[in-house]
């Protein structure tokens, strides 16, 4: 499997109010993600989840180490080559105007080639596969938050979608937190768009993820990050052992499999002991 | 947001009720959008019926037909129908007067909806902000200092002068205001209106030390400059903010794609292919060329680049490939009335065109700002 993305020994540092030096966020960093694969990046709050993801998006420069794309240095990219191959998902992403929901998923393909009347396709698709097709008429504005976060997913899908645009496989999805603001039933139809996308495009996904359960279910390989390092690489059921979850998180892990699927639920520590 | 309820049977189905969220004001007025393919046509429409109901009135009436009469012998199409003298009042008085203000209107609108852009904020406008009063200081020192220092060249430059100080001024107000509202979210309205403030206030009281050291003659050009008009209106003016005027409006017009994307916010206009950088340096250098025009030959007009593209977008919606335009149109509509009742209001004295457009202007903007009141501190 080729390495669609690929980090190498990165370290990044972000200045903060009243430090005098700079904190170091992510110490030697490596990994990678290849064709058709989805990686979801776990950790505590602060443990660099998306300080990894937005340097892998190229908002960051690292210190040190470096981020590769189809194994060229990210800086060496045009804007526009970048944006045909390849999406990024904020965790919260405002709107300064009161688009509507079918403009917003237009805005995706700005850097697609294809003639209007194929977008018109690609945009439909892309809104079925989020699940917002009935809100395309609507405006932003009045949408709950979890609605609108779907409708970004479906523009950054637009963004990629298979077409004349970037023809051939080689495309990769970013997602910081995009199930955070979402009820459970629309979790998981979230994330079995992702997979959708990613098994159907053979597109390569990260996303960053706090509900360990999820990424048991989603993920094809995990990487937990804790203080700036992974601490774990692999498949879910190898990495989320009930040691790992107390050493990483400090919370106590229960498993079990229900037809196949692996599913992970947690309870304080003390009531482990 | 979806509500899930399982009902009976052996199949778990699973009814989605959604119960949105009442629409905002903002929502409402979006309901029934105007297709573009209409927006236009009226538009124009409304702003050459302005043009010649504008060109007829004022001490010395000309009538709708003799005006088209008039223009109709102008373009070698038709002859005769009219008085000699009224073409003479027509052609050297009104009509450069009226053109002024179609093209100053024009450059305002769309440099106002160029800057909300930019700022990623609705409520931005070249007076609110402080790039015309950056400009018209540019100008008022140009006017005393440039006479005083460095005659030669105030001399070589001659009609220039004026647009040049106008344009560096807008740019480095533009800036500074840019610098100091940026936030990591956005433009914060707070920030960048406290901005405009302050510059406001700093380049009036500089135009005021100016006015001290100015002659008699400078004095009247530095007055006139705080509250605006058309009346220096020549066809050599007209020829000038035209000419370099359709320069900006073509610039402002190429950055309508990137502009779009800017709403979702820089690093998602990055991530979207825009070369993000170059967009927001070209929009500061288009809409200060754009407002610098305007400011050197008539002042500072405000709230024009408020009203007409707020207008637009809820007429037509928000997407800047009709708001620009549209911007554009419903400015030099707004001017041309707005410089007509300045006229004939209180006839034959005449009103500053600033007075009108800020007396009108200026409640508008309360309005919206008591509507985006409870999102201020968003950014």
């Amino acid at each position: 499997m080729t390495n669609m993305l690929e980090v190498r020994s990165l370290t990044v540092a972000r200045r903060q109010a009243g430090q005098p030096h700079p904190r170091v966020v992510l110490d030697g960093i490596d990994c990678a993600v290849g064709e058709g694969e989805i990686v979801m990046l776990i950790g505590p709050n602060g443990a660099g989840k998306s300080t990894l993801l937005s340097t892998m998006a190229g908002d960051l420069g690292p210190a040190a180490g470096e981020v590769l794309f189809k194994g060229r240095p990210l800086r060496q990219w045009a804007a526009g080559e970048l944006a045909r191959q390849r999406a990024v998902l904020p965790q919260r992403a405002g709107l300064s105007l009161p688009f509507t929901v079918d403009e917003v998923v237009h805005l995706g393909c700005l850097a697609r080639t294809e003639p209007r009347r194929r977008l018109e396709g690609i945009v439909r698709a892309a809104l079925e596969a989020a699940g917002v097709t009935h809100l395309a008429q609507r405006p932003m504005p009045a949408l709950s938050g979890g609605e609108q976060a779907r409708v970004h997913l479906a523009r950054v899908l637009a963004q990629i979608w298979p077409g004349e645009t970037g023809s051939g496989t080689g495309r990769l999805l970013l997602l910081d937190e995009p199930c955070a603001s979402l009820d459970p039933h629309h979790q998981h139809s979230v994330c079995t768009a992702i997979r959708d996308f990613a098994h159907r495009t053979g597109a390569a996904v990260i996303v960053t993820m706090h509900d360990m359960n999820l990424a048991a279910q989603y993920a094809d390989r995990i990487v937990a990050l804790w203080e700036g390092r992974v601490l774990a690489d692999g498949e879910p059921r190898a990495v989320l052992t009930r040691d790992f979850v107390r050493r990483c998180f400090a919370v106590d892990a229960a498993h079990w499999l229900a037809d196949e699927d692996f599913l992970v639920a947690t309870r304080p520590l003390h009531g482990a002991a | 947001m979806a509500r899930c309820a399982h009902e009976g049977g052996a199949a778990m189905t699973v009814s989605r009720v959604e119960t949105a969220a009442p629409p905002s004001g903002w929502a409402r007025a979006r309901a029934g959008r105007m297709p573009a393919a209409w927006l236009f046509p009226v538009l124009a429409a409304l702003l050459v019926a302005l043009v010649v109901v504008a060109a007829g009135r004022g001490a010395y009436p000309i009538s709708a037909s003799n005006v088209l009469a008039i223009l109709l012998h102008k373009a070698g199409l038709a002859q005769g129908g009219f008085e000699p003298q009224q073409m003479g009042v027509l052609w050297t008085i009104r009509l450069p007067r009226v053109m002024l203000g179609v093209a100053v209107g024009a450059l305002l609108g769309m440099a106002g909806a160029t800057l909300q852009g930019l700022f990623r904020n609705p409520l931005a406008d070249p007076g609110l902000i402080g790039v015309s009063s950056g400009a018209a200081l540019a100008v008022a020192l140009a006017i005393v200092f440039g006479n005083l220092w460095w005659p030669a060249l105030a001399q070589a430059m001659g009609l220039a002068l004026l647009p040049v100080a106008a344009f560096a001024g807008g740019v480095l107000t533009t800036l500074l205001v840019y610098r100091i509202g940026r936030t990591s979210l956005g433009v914060s309205v707070a920030a960048m209106l406290l901005a405009g403030i302050a510059m406001n206030a700093i380049a009036m009281a500089l135009i005021g030390l100016a006015s001290y050291m100015a002659t008699d003659e400078q004095l009247r050009n530095l007055t006139f400059w705080n509250l605006g008009s058309l009346a220096p209106a020549t066809w050599p003016i007209v020829g000038v903010v035209s000419l370099v005027g359709a320069v900006a409006l073509a610039g402002m017009w190429r950055l309508r794609l990137g502009l779009n994307a800017m709403a979702l916010g820089e690093a998602e206009a990055r991530h979207l292919g825009v070369a993000v950088e170059s967009l927001k340096a070209l929009a500061v250098v288009f809409s200060a060329l754009a407002v610098g025009m305007a400011v050197a030959f008539c002042g500072i007009i405000g709230f024009l680049g408020l009203v007409a593209p707020h207008c637009i977008r809820l007429m037509a919606g928000p997407d800047a490939r009709v708001v620009l335009p549209g911007a554009a149109l419903l400015g030099a509509a707004l001017t041309v009335a707005a410089d007509l009742v300045a006229r004939l209001i209180i006839a034959p004295a005449e009103l500053p065109i600033g007075v009108l457009t800020a007396l009108i202007g200026a409640p508008f903007f309360l309005f919206l700002l008591l509507r985006a009141k409870g999102r201020m501190f968003e950014g």
